[in-house]
């Protein structure tokens, strides 16, 4: 598009008198003319704004509500959809349709959670030609940000929208001439949502799951370390109170990948800290990733239950509402039991103590060989022999293994990955995210194989219980049965995929770069300390 | 995407207010709707104020040197657009008669608004021509306003002969009453005992108004000035019972439908 459609109104200008100017240059009439609530919606991780779209509901006065998703980019490439007010949260709760379409793939399971809101007016105009008809729209926004309490904040922000209608590009070129030379009118590219949010004191992205972090290999390895764990800490701290409302899966999910990702760390980074502190830390968070477990594990199951649904034969699919319930249920308990864990003085003493551990600045001399050698080597060490543990490992599979060995296999797998991950960033930019590509293929494949193992026979305990609650008709354990099977067979064809996924992974190409990343750079080190 | 065609080899019965009115109710619920004004006359063009020409003419957009999203034009309602008619429509006919796919010719032209849009009416000619072998063609269903009266019974049996004589039985018929005068002798007759062959007469029927006939003074669809007429309920019954015919014809069981919606 050769003009813009966003403009800013200057402060000398009201809408009317703006609104009066036009009328007397072109035909255009004025549409509709509204008081409105606006409210901007993301996920807790800012997957909308990510995606390069603003979600915003409009509540007019009279109780009806819009909502509108559009790009940040292209502000006229908007899908509408029409909502009862205030009852936004899930995907399922949007009318089906172009916006929950398009939402699909960008919020997932995430909650949407309001971020910030304006109270605007809002006047729609139409321009129209010697037919009467409408070949172009402005809309002219009168916009009060709100502040995280509701109260008005700062001046009022005034825009002007132009919206073409298809076929009539150059009508709406004349109108945005006119408003850019007659009227004064100035273009502005950022949307709404951005003040908005300024106003509410967040910022778009404010929290994100990433481990965005700048190392410097020459670091040493326990300050580097401490800088990529407090990062982690304070990722499972953001997530708490999400876990604890309930708001969605998520914040369970990604406050776990931090426990594991530190229990990794401390695991991986031998002789870095005092062994005091590394094994009671251990401890500690081995603990809270098994108290975290249960009710990870029953958000897993009802998040897979449309899968479920759909791997049953027809027939049998209603029998699976009990199952349903069943885990439901269980699901309250768990989170019940796990929010009293979060309460627990244990909890709250392990999080403490590890923040005032992490806080400490390094000290000058200290007895652990590894702790004062920098980064670079000590990743590298670690990270070449993890490579060489998996290749081995997979080496070995064929057709009569054990589903343990891959078990094992993809555990070394995780590890490298959360080493590669937690690390990234002392390395050339992009060199990582290659060599996850790759991983990424076959952890996948040993990732489904393994819980598709471990569905098929938790699915079945389930079964016993649901029976032994006496809640069971036949139907249920018939269609519990029958998806047990098929998850078998799914799981048998996993096991079939193995083979090439590994082959992929271990093929030359990727083995050289590992090499040359990890291994010779190692070399050359040490080749220049030793001369 | 449905392609309904709203037909007749008869003028003047109601082709175009059936177009133009059931793709402004399609709109209204928030499906993506292309009106085609197929007819060189230009009356849903007129009555959506869209004037009627498009640049270049169909010729070239047959021999797809422009592409039909190019020309489609946007109306004054959200999610409904229009294709305009165009004299030069003529060349149509000249067009779609050579190959030996010429009865396909329409087909491959609409390929690309598959994506677009979910319902394309089109609003035809009163003839029986190639341009009418084509949209046969393409639609799931035609759409065929009656008067009630002997003379259009005889002409919708030549339509209904003419359908199986030349196989084109993919297409299905949906004939029903229009225009209906009930202070006519004739037409209560025929409407209370339809003739037999015609058992699949939808049960709707619209009513002979004025306010339908002021579309042309107010150029814009019924509901959008008269929505409580008894006019404007018709034609509202019309699309409910259409979109029923529409689910019925390809009702596999639910879960044999692929689905491209993840929920
Ligand atoms: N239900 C109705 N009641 C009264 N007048 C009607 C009704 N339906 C259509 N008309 C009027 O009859 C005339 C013909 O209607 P319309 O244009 O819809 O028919 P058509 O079949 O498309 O005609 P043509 O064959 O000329 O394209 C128009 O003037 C229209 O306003
Ligand atoms: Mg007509």
């Amino acid at each position: 598009m050769s003009w813009a459609c966003q403009y800013s109104i200057p402060s000398n200008l009201s809408v009317g008198g703006l609104t009066q100017r036009l009328q007397r240059l072109v035909a255009c009439r004025i549409d509709t003319q509204q008081s409105t609530k606006r409210t901007f919606y993301d996920t807790y991780d800012w997957r909308v704004y990510a995606s390069g779209h603003a979600l915003e509901e409009q509540c007019m006065n009279n109780n009806t509500a819009t909502l509108h998703l559009r790009s940040l980019n292209e502000p006229n490439a908007q899908a509408v959809a029409t909502t009862s007010r205030n009852s936004l949260r899930f995907l399922q709760d949007l009318p089906t349709g172009a916006v929950r379409r398009q939402l699909a793939s960008i919020i997932e399971m995430r909650a949407l959670l309001p971020v910030a809101s304006m109270r605007s007016r809002m006047t729609s105009l139409r321009l129209l030609d010697n037919n009467q008809k409408t070949v172009a729209y402005l809309e002219l926004e009168e916009n009060h940000m709100l502040n995280a309490a509701g109260h008005t904040q700062g001046e009022a922000i005034r825009r002007a929208c132009l919206v073409p209608v298809r076929g009539y590009a150059t009508s709406a070129r004349r109108l945005s001439r006119l408003l850019t030379k007659d009227l004064g009118l100035e273009p502005a590219d950022a949307d709404p949502l951005i003040a908005a949010v300024a106003a509410s004191g967040r910022r778009p992205g404010d929290y994100s799951s990433k481990l965005d972090l700048h190392l410097d290999p020459s670091m040493r390895a326990d300050a580097a370390s401490k800088i990529v764990l407090r990062r982690l800490l304070d990722i499972m701290q953001a997530n708490e109170h999400g876990i604890r409302n309930n708001i969605d899966t998520e914040f369970l999910h990604e406050f776990r990948v931090a426990v594991r990702r530190t229990r990794s760390a401390l695991m991986q980074l031998k002789n870095v800290f005092p062994d005091r502190s590394q094994n009671r830390y251990r401890r500690g968070f081995q603990w809270l990733q098994q108290i975290t477990g249960p009710a990870r594990d029953t958000d897993v199951y009802l998040l897979k239950f449309a899968d479920y649904h759909a791997l049953v034969a027809p027939p049998l699919r209603s029998g699976l509402a009990p199952l349903r319930n069943f885990l439901q249920q269980r699901r309250n308990i768990q989170y019940r039991r796990l929010t009293s864990g979060l309460d627990s003085a244990r909890y709250n003493k392990l999080i403490a103590d590890w923040r005032a551990f992490l806080d400490q600045p390094p000290p000058k001399r200290t007895t652990p060989k590894n702790a004062t050698r920098p980064i670079g080597d000590v990743a590298n060490e670690r990270i070449w022999r993890l490579y060489r543990r998996a290749i081995k490992a997979g080496r070995t599979i064929d057709d009569n293994s054990p589903a343990q060995d891959l078990h094992e296999l993809r555990k070394t797998c995780k590890k490298l990955r959360y080493m590669l991950e937690c690390f990234h960033s002392i390395y050339p930019t992009g060199e990582i995210k290659k060599l996850i590509r790759a991983l990424k293929q076959l952890q996948d494949n040993l990732g489904d194989f393994n819980d598709l193992q471990v569905q098929s026979e938790v699915l079945q305990q389930f079964s016993k219980e649901i029976y032994a609650k006496g809640r069971a008709e036949p139907e249920t354990l018939m269609a519990i049965g029958n998806l047990v099977a098929t998850l078998r067979q799914q799981r048998e064809l996993e096991r079939q995929a193995f083979y090439g996924r590994y082959e992929k992974f271990a093929r030359p190409v990727v083995a050289a770069h590992f090499r040359r990343l990890f291994h010779d750079a190692a070399e050359g080190a040490t080749n220049n300390q030793a001369p | 995407m449905k392609v309904l065609a709203s037909y007749n080899i008869k003028g003047g019965v109601g082709k175009t207010s059936t177009a133009v009115n059931l793709g402004y109710l399609a709109a209204c619920e928030g499906a993506r709707v292309l009106v085609w004004d197929l007819d060189p006359q230009g009356a849903a063009s007129f009555y959506f104020r869209v004037k009627p020409k498009i640049k270049g003419g169909s010729k070239r957009l047959l021999r797809r040197k422009r592409q039909l999203l190019e020309v489609i034009k946007g109306t004054d309602y959200r999610n409904l657009d229009l294709l305009p008619a165009d004299f030069s429509n003529r060349h149509l006919e000249l067009l779609l008669d050579h190959g030996k796919k010429r009865r396909r010719g329409l087909r491959k032209v609409m390929k690309p608004l598959r994506d677009h849009y979910d319902y394309v009416l089109i609003d035809c000619a009163p003839s029986i021509s190639l341009v009418s072998e084509n949209v046969f063609d393409v639609s799931d269903a035609l759409l065929v306003p009656t008067i009630p009266t002997t003379l259009s019974l005889r002409t919708l049996n030549t339509l209904i002969d003419f359908r199986l004589k030349h196989g084109l039985t993919d297409v299905q018929l949906l004939p029903f009453f229009s225009m209906v005068d009930r202070r006519k002798n004739l037409h209560r007759l025929i409407l209370e005992r339809p003739p037999k062959k015609l058992s699949f007469m939808l049960k709707t029927f619209i009513p002979f108004a004025s306010e339908v006939e002021k579309m042309g003074v107010r150029r814009a669809p019924l509901a959008t000035y008269a929505g409580h007429s008894h006019a404007a309920i018709a034609f509202e019954q019309l699309w409910t019972e259409v979109k029923s015919c529409l689910t019925k014809r390809h009702n596999k069981p639910p879960w044999a439908a692929k689905s491209n919606e993840n929920f």
